[in-house]
């Protein structure tokens, strides 16, 4: 492996896995060692807590689907997010648009 | 909106709000799972003409080339990795570009050249040049004037179809899924049913060229046929293979993260987490498809789970 970038936040907004730049690099013949895994590898994870309902380590996947199952749910309801909205909702969603270079679509 | 950033050290400039990765060469790198680029949790990303050609798994073979007289295997005369020797089954496949949990994707003028998936081992959702992995379907993707070229297996010495060494591309090359429990979109107490129909995430090809690609399919049991049946889906074990992009479903990947490296195995192909399914509108616009083989039972595009499929201005 020749480049490892490895992030760990406990929520996805404080993530925030922007700001890297790798350009004009030349990456030939690596062969690895045995079950090498990988040779460029940007990973920004939100797994360093627990499930609140287990205690167990809680996954990737199971962190954004808490973010986007919530985003989901408050665009379904016209974006009356009462119901739904959580302090990380905003955060989130301030994330993605400003990303994009958007306005923030949502505020409570 | 560009936040442009200037390095105080090294003067470079980049957009600091997102992960760019350009004009970087990739060329016989090998690797289980990852042979080019591994990119996870990433809201923004551009990938902008870069090269990745000829990579693909360790494999005894590829050692006792020429190519490799003078690397480290050689010297040290140290036993070359060989995936028949495992008897756990793990994954002997790799991509050249893996996104997961990605959202906002541009890959622009990017070549994919001759890349190997690796043999057969029954993760059909690994794509010969790009996989996409639980991908955020909020901002959409875009994948614009890139050329995938050549991917034809192994070669020469290297075939052995016994092994799953096989002389064609055996999965497609691009293979994509999206996070599943939307609930937004698919209710969660009444499987497969449609809640909302607006918003739909756009993934558009354009300007691309398919070229010298040669496709079959593989074993029986390796790909799974997943369809819609009374609002629920259920599979069996035909071959829905598609050769430019396959859309698959969570249970076909591994569920595991990098993290964990020890646990990479393929899930049980058939869960009942298939209650979810992203809206997602594919445009395919100005392509070229050009003297590519298709073997049996393929078509370019599998169109059974998208919202809308728009092929235009293609040049065949």
């Amino acid at each position: 492996m020749n480049i490892l970038i490895w992030k760990i936040k406990p929520d996805i907004a404080s993530l925030n896995c922007t700001g890297i730049y790798i350009d004009s690099n030349y990456f030939q013949k690596n062969y690895g060692c045995p079950n090498a895994l990988g040779n460029v590898i940007i990973d920004c994870e939100p797994n360093n807590i627990l499930d609140m309902a287990s205690g167990n380590p809680a996954t990737p996947g199971d962190i954004f689907g808490g973010y986007y199952t919530t985003y989901a749910a408050a665009v379904d309801n016209n974006w009356e997010t009462s119901d739904y909205a959580n302090r990380y909702l905003t955060r989130y969603l301030t994330l993605l648009s400003i990303n994009k270079g958007k306005k923030q679509v949502l505020y409570y | 909106m560009y936040y442009h950033y200037t390095h105080p050290v090294t003067s470079v400039e980049f957009d600091s709000n997102r992960v760019t990765i350009s004009n970087n060469y990739f060329e016989k790198n090998y690797a289980v799972f990852s042979n080019g680029l591994y990119i996870q949790g990433v809201m923004n990303l551009l990938m902008e003409s870069n090269t990745f050609i000829q990579n693909s798994i360790g494999r005894s073979g590829y050692y006792e080339g020429l190519d490799f007289s003078g690397d480290a295997f050689a010297r040290t005369n140290s036993i070359p990795y060989n995936p028949s020797g495992y008897t756990t089954s793990p994954m002997v496949e790799s991509s050249p570009v893996i996104i997961r949990l990605g959202n906002y994707v541009t890959i622009k003028n990017n070549i994919f050249n001759s890349n190997i998936q690796g043999m057969r081992g029954g993760d059909a959702y690994f794509a010969q040049a790009i996989t996409m992995h639980l991908m955020i379907g909020k901002d959409g993707i875009t994948i614009d004037s890139c050329q995938f070229l050549n991917h034809q297996g192994f070669s020469g010495p290297l075939v052995n179809s016994n092994n799953g060494y096989h002389d064609f591309a055996a999965t497609a090359l691009i293979t994509l899924n999206f996070y599943e429990t939307l609930t937004g979109r698919y209710s969660s107490t009444k499987p497969g049913e449609k809640v909302v129909k607006n918003n739909a995430t756009k993934v558009i090809i354009k300007n691309c060229i398919f070229s010298g690609n040669k496709f079959n399919y593989r074993a029986q049991s390796d790909e799974k046929k997943i369809y819609f049946d009374q609002n629920k889906i259920t599979n069996s074990y035909l071959h829905p293979f598609a050769a430019i992009l396959k859309y698959f479903f969570e249970a076909e990947a591994v569920t595991e993260n990098l993290a964990i490296i020890n646990q990479f195995q393929a899930t049980d192909p058939m869960k009942n987490d298939y209650n979810f399914l992203e809206e997602v509108n594919i445009i395919a616009d100005n392509n070229t498809f050009h003297s590519n083989y298709l073997g049996q039972s393929m078509c370019a595009f599998n169109t059974y789970w998208m919202n809308s499929f728009t092929i235009s201005n293609s040049n065949f």
